[in-house]
């Protein structure tokens, strides 16, 4: 029952991210991509549920109304997404699609057999990191007493101040808000089903990434993807590599910040910095920095920092002062943050 | 200052060597920036001097002691430093150079011989995540271990409508029951294994659970003071005493025997 559960909830977050990031990929020449759009969909609903969940944290509401607000915010975005798109959308179910699943080079179906793998062992197999006492319990934590950060997930008692280093970083929030649409225990969300929704995450960023690096080579692009999860799956010389985190704890927060959203900085940074950057992108970039925000207090900085030094970077090589601005106007989120978080 | 220079610096090395671990992934980034450094290719000057400009900018921030101390101190803390290495995208860069020199390769003798090679290398600078000390086959859905459900639904089915849980548990569980159940409360959690500050009747209660040694008087004195109405202990240690100061015992789950107390006064 649970893996029929399991693909429903896939299912419908495949396709709420996807209309979530046709919103941003509408404005675009670029040819429709699913794989743009579930990144930008997966970015912009963390960004909105960072602007809306923090207030709501401060203001101690019940989770149940900042959970409706969300949800409401999410379906009406949706819905808009659907009236802005659905020229494209009746283009892309209108195509025939027998002609790319041909052209698709074996390399690729094989990356496509490690990625399916890589869920399996997911969904089959456990791994025990003690870290989840916190994050996972504070999920289970907001759904059982319908508060956010109220209560101490390590035993129960009310905290008696905000937990500094995690409330500005809710992401155990989002995971109570996803079980509790879908009616699924917090746990077996966080340990079954979320994994799969980030290395599907991680998957299209590598292939976005490689798609940029090898100008749309498919096949180039294919052998990128088979290096890079080879070098994934033999990253297990510490407990802290990228491929480490990604591979056996994807369902943390920081996890995610590295298997996800720093790889994306990059991609982001080829956008902005080696191609004509406009406006769209820019504000893709406020996004991507706000989801470092939400996902871990270590994305806050490590998240300006990366975009930082790329600032800087397209600032000298292109030798505009603009690109210095532009990044630095995006990574506000970040300090404003790290400003409250030093006040508190 | 030159004394505190020298440390920030010293500490950010210890964290390189600790991050990098038994495995040569970092080394084979460098030699692939090496040569991204030394080989211009027709149309990737752009992609090349990214990799090699950001890469040149994070070791500076990385090694450069004022920056390294302020990102120590006031950001992401001393201890875990090396997450700073999430930043570096050597997963990408170490695939990209790959990816140029296999497609530099002639006939198809050659593309798979450097594919092999490819694979071996990094075969053998890393360590496989696949083994059995990282991954287990499931017990249950939750992926926690089954004693620590057992036990909490055990609990349920025995707390009275309205009856507030508090149980104190052998510190192996300490990390499982509000995972599984956060309507079951604890005296202390994994804040307890961490070295968090618990309060002195908590510590208490801690120390006796870690040592393993229980002066039962003692305790029972102390779980009531913290109206801890459930007390779980491996089976068939300190059954008698527990019973006496008012611990009913309501039965064995999984290796463990659990007690209840109705009365806390």
């Amino acid at each position: 029952m649970i893996y029929g559960k399991m693909l429903l909830i896939c299912a419908v977050v495949f396709v709420v991210l996807e209309l979530l990031g046709m919103l941003y990929t509408c404005w675009q020449e670029e040819e429709n991509s699913i794989a743009l759009n579930f990144v930008a969909g997966l970015f912009l609903a963390f960004a909105i549920f960072e602007i809306l969940v923090i207030p709501c944290i401060f203001s101690y509401q019940k989770f149940h109304i900042f959970a409706g607000l969300y949800g409401s915010l999410l379906v009406l975005l949706c819905s808009c997404s659907l009236i802005l798109n659905r020229k494209r959308l009746k283009e892309f179910f209108g195509k025939s699609r027998e002609q790319e699943r041909k052209k698709l080079p074996i390399v690729f179906i094989i990356v496509l057999l490690f990625v399916v793998f890589e869920m399996l062992m997911y969904v089959k197999f456990a791994h025990i990191d003690d870290d989840d006492a916190f994050y996972v319990a504070t999920a289970v934590t907001t759904l059982e007493e319908d508060s956010m950060f109220v209560i101490n997930p390590y035993s129960g008692d009310v905290y008696h101040s905000f937990p500094t280093r995690y409330v500005l970083s809710p992401f155990p929030v989002w995971n109570a808000f996803v079980s509790k649409v879908f009616r699924i225990h917090p746990t077996i969300f966080a340990h079954t089903v979320l994994p799969v929704i980030m290395i599907t995450a991680a998957f299209f960023v590598y292939y976005l990434i490689g798609m940029r690096l090898f100008q749309q080579d498919l096949k180039k692009t294919g052998y990128f993807l088979l290096f890079c999860t080879m070098i994934q799956m033999f990253s297990a010389y510490t407990r802290h590599p990228q491929g480490m985190v990604y591979l056996v704890r994807i369902w943390q927060g920081k996890a995610i910040l590295a298997s996800v959203l720093l790889p994306a900085c990059f991609y982001l940074a080829m956008r902005l910095f080696l191609e004509k950057a406009r406006l769209r992108d820019w504000l893709f970039c406020l996004i991507l920095m706000l989801s470092c925000c939400m996902v871990s207090s270590m994305g806050i900085i490590l998240g300006a920092i990366s975009m930082g030094l790329f600032g800087i970077w397209g600032a000298v090589s292109k030798r505009r002062v603009r690109e210095a601005i532009f990044t630095a106007l995006c990574c506000t989120p970040n300090a404003a943050l790290a400003i409250v978080y030093l006040l508190m | 200052m030159l004394e505190f220079m020298k440390n920030v610096v010293q500490i950010a090395i210890a964290h390189f060597w600790g991050f990098n671990g038994v495995g040569m992934h970092l080394a084979l980034f460098f030699a692939t920036l090496l040569y991204l450094f030394a080989v211009k290719k027709k149309g990737e000057e752009k992609t090349r001097n990214l990799i090699l400009g950001y890469s040149f900018a994070f070791a500076m921030v990385y090694v450069f002691p004022m920056s390294a101390y302020i990102i120590m101190e006031y950001c992401i803390g001393e201890a875990v430093y090396w997450r700073m290495f999430w930043m570096l995208p050597f997963i990408i860069v170490i695939g990209y150079v790959l990816v140029l020199w296999l497609f530099q390769t002639e006939g198809k003798k050659q593309f798979l011989l450097f594919l092999c090679m490819a694979v071996v290398m990094i075969v053998i600078t890393g360590k496989p995540v696949y083994t059995q000390e990282n991954f287990y086959p499931a017990e249950n859905e939750y992926k926690l271990p089954q004693e620590a459900i057992d036990l909490c639904d055990f609990i349920k089915e025995n707390r009275k409508e309205g009856e507030t849980v508090k149980v104190t548990v052998p510190n192996e569980l300490l990390c499982y029951i509000r995972q599984y159940d956060a309507s079951i409360q604890m005296p202390y959690g994994r804040n307890a294994l961490t070295g968090q500050k618990l309060g002195k009747r908590r510590t208490q209660i801690y120390e006796m659970m870690t040592s393993g040694s229980i002066e039962w008087e003692k305790m029972i004195s102390l779980l009531k003071k913290e109206h801890s109405n459930y007390f779980v202990y491996p089976a068939e240690i300190g059954i008698e005493e527990l019973e006496r100061e008012g611990y009913a015992f309501l039965g064995n789950v999984d290796g463990y025997s659990v007690y209840y107390c109705e009365n806390m006064e």
